[in-house]
């Protein structure tokens, strides 16, 4: 690990500030054993990837294996004029429409919900047990309740509705729950000083809350994107 | 501003409930409901009240190897994503000395998992195939004389799958925890004479317990409530609870579909409140 090897190099100027004792002084084993695990899984999480990634340069004739057979874009382009696989750009344009309204609704809901619970208010533990439900619960037993209750009531199932819902009844517990991590670093008494300083709510919100937080705010938009792979199958009932 | 203070907390939080109600609450009643009916046989609903589909689902033996199963599987996942993410997060917070590339570390861990589920999943079996990298490099190497079955369509290529898909979730609250530890205190356990197993034992543990309970819940919840990787990294010699109410749904067996997906809720919200017992996530923040 070349990238460790750098930071050896630039300790010794910096031992004396940062004085962390597990790693002060020269490497102890146990650095060796954990860089070598950290590295495996870092190999272990892109090998099979890179592999696929690879894989999908091959013609016609190609399989989930290797060695490859022949180099080609047959399936890209395969992909992108629909003959097989659908409409692509369409479910491409549908999810990515989708997971920018389940970002930033998550963002915005879960950081007000976070708020709530800074401090205590009736009916808070009610709240708390709902949304740690809401999180355990399995996609599919949601699914078939989203389905059931969509279909008694004759509404359609839709990506902007019940799927948009279920994305985000799993999304905003998950949010709040790290929005709870972000805001455990804020130190309460910048914002009484705002208050003390004649500050309204809103300003506090705007110009101290928000400021502060901003980097675990990036956090939690950026962690909610990718974790849009909760898979309920809103469209079990249309289809079938 | 007058604004009383209770209400102003049921101001903050009514967004989420306007989300939780119509999308959980009402669907969970429904299923409910759902799971004390009759079927009529083709996907109707007879509404007349009936224990039969929890005791269909209770009392076959079916429904035990599906538990067995599943839990196996949750549990072998979680041990395993627990140890990598733990040690993982170790290493970042305590090992890597610049902040900048402790973060660029973390970083590396968690792109991939910006892609889809799937592609990460199927990725797999080009590598675990009976012809695949690792077969084909162990029978090149002579370590082997025919190809190792167990690798894929088994518990191991599910096991690895989850792994693979679950670690990061326990990284981000561990190492969450952990970086939030004061180095003052190591500093002072090992001018006390604490051995390194005293700090890990006595401080690291302790400390990042909060983050150890949310990984736990995420790992778990996400293992008990999936089937997709299950059913295609087994092969199919694997069943798991949730794949088999999809069986149920897809011939139109709703309520005893509902009933096993019920009982699957119980015993996951117990699960959950069992470690939520241990760990006070909510003090993390009120203080």
């Amino acid at each position: 690990m070349s990238a460790a090897q750098e930071t050896a190099a630039l300790a010794p100027a910096r031992a004396k500030q940062r004085a962390i004792s597990p790693s002060r002084g020269g490497r102890p084993w146990t650095f060796y054993v954990l860089a070598a695990l950290f590295t495996f899984y870092v190999v272990a999480l892109y090998g099979p990837m890179i592999c696929i990634y690879i894989l999908s340069f091959q013609d016609v004739r190609g399989g989930l294996v290797f060695p490859m057979k022949g180099l080609s874009l047959h399936w890209f382009i395969d992909l992108f004029t629909q003959v097989r696989t659908g409409d692509v750009k369409g479910a491409f344009d549908r999810s990515i429409k989708l997971a920018i309204l389940v970002t930033v609704i998550t963002v915005v809901v879960s950081f007000m919900a976070a708020m709530a619970f800074r401090r205590r208010f009736p009916g808070d533990n009610v709240v708390f047990s709902l949304m740690i439900g809401s999180l355990v619960a399995p996609g599919l037993v949601l699914g078939i309740g989203v389905g059931l209750l969509f279909n008694a009531l004759g509404i359609d199932t839709s990506w902007y509705g019940s799927a948009l819902g279920a994305q985000l009844s799993w999304t905003l517990p998950f949010g709040v729950l790290v929005m709870f991590a972000v805001m455990s670093r804020f130190n309460p008494a910048w914002e009484e000083a705002a208050r003390d300083l004649g500050a309204t709510p809103w300003q506090t919100i705007r110009l101290v809350i928000i400021p502060v937080l901003a980097p675990g705010l990036v956090a939690v938009a950026l962690f909610r994107y990718r974790l849009r792979g909760r898979k309920i199958p809103c469209r079990w009932r249309s289809g079938a | 501003m007058t604004v009383s203070r209770p209400l102003v907390g049921w101001l903050y939080i009514s967004p989420l409930m306007l989300v939780l109600i119509p999308f959980f609450v009402l669907p969970i009643l429904v299923v409910m409901v759902a799971s004390v009916f009759e079927t009529d046989g083709f996907g109707g609903l007879i509404p007349t009240f009936t224990l039969a589909n929890y005791r269909n689902v209770l009392t076959s033996a079916l429904t035990f190897n599906l538990y067995y199963e599943t839990v196996k599987f949750t549990v072998l996942t979680w041990f395993f994503t627990l140890v990598l993410g733990f040690f993982i997060a170790y290493f970042l917070v305590f090992h890597v000395r610049s902040p900048l590339l402790a973060i660029g570390l973390f970083l590396i861990c968690t792109v991939p998992f910006w892609t889809s589920n799937i592609i990460r999943m199927i990725s797999w079996i080009p590598l675990l195939g009976k012809e695949g990298l690792i077969n084909s490099a162990l029978l090149r190497l002579g370590l082997i004389h025919e190809p190792l079955t167990f690798l894929l369509y088994s518990s191991f290529a599910v096991v690895v799958a989850y792994v693979h898909q679950l670690t990061i979730f326990m990284i981000v609250p561990i190492f969450n925890s952990m970086a939030r530890i004061d180095k003052r205190v190591v500093e002072a356990a090992v001018d006390a004479g604490a051995s390194r197993l005293d700090i890990m034992r006595l401080i690291v543990v302790p400390l990042s317990k909060s983050g150890i309970a949310l990984g736990s819940i995420f790992v778990a919840s996400i293992v008990m409530g999936d089937f997709f990787v299950t059913k295609v990294m087994s092969g199919g010699s694997s069943a798991s609870v949730v794949g088999a109410f999809y069986e149920d749904i897809s011939v139109l067996q709703y309520p005893g579909a509902a009933a096993s997906a019920i009982v699957l809720t119980v015993i996951l919200l117990a699960m959950v409140s069992l470690i939520l017992r241990t760990v006070d996530i909510r003090k993390e923040i009120t203080q």
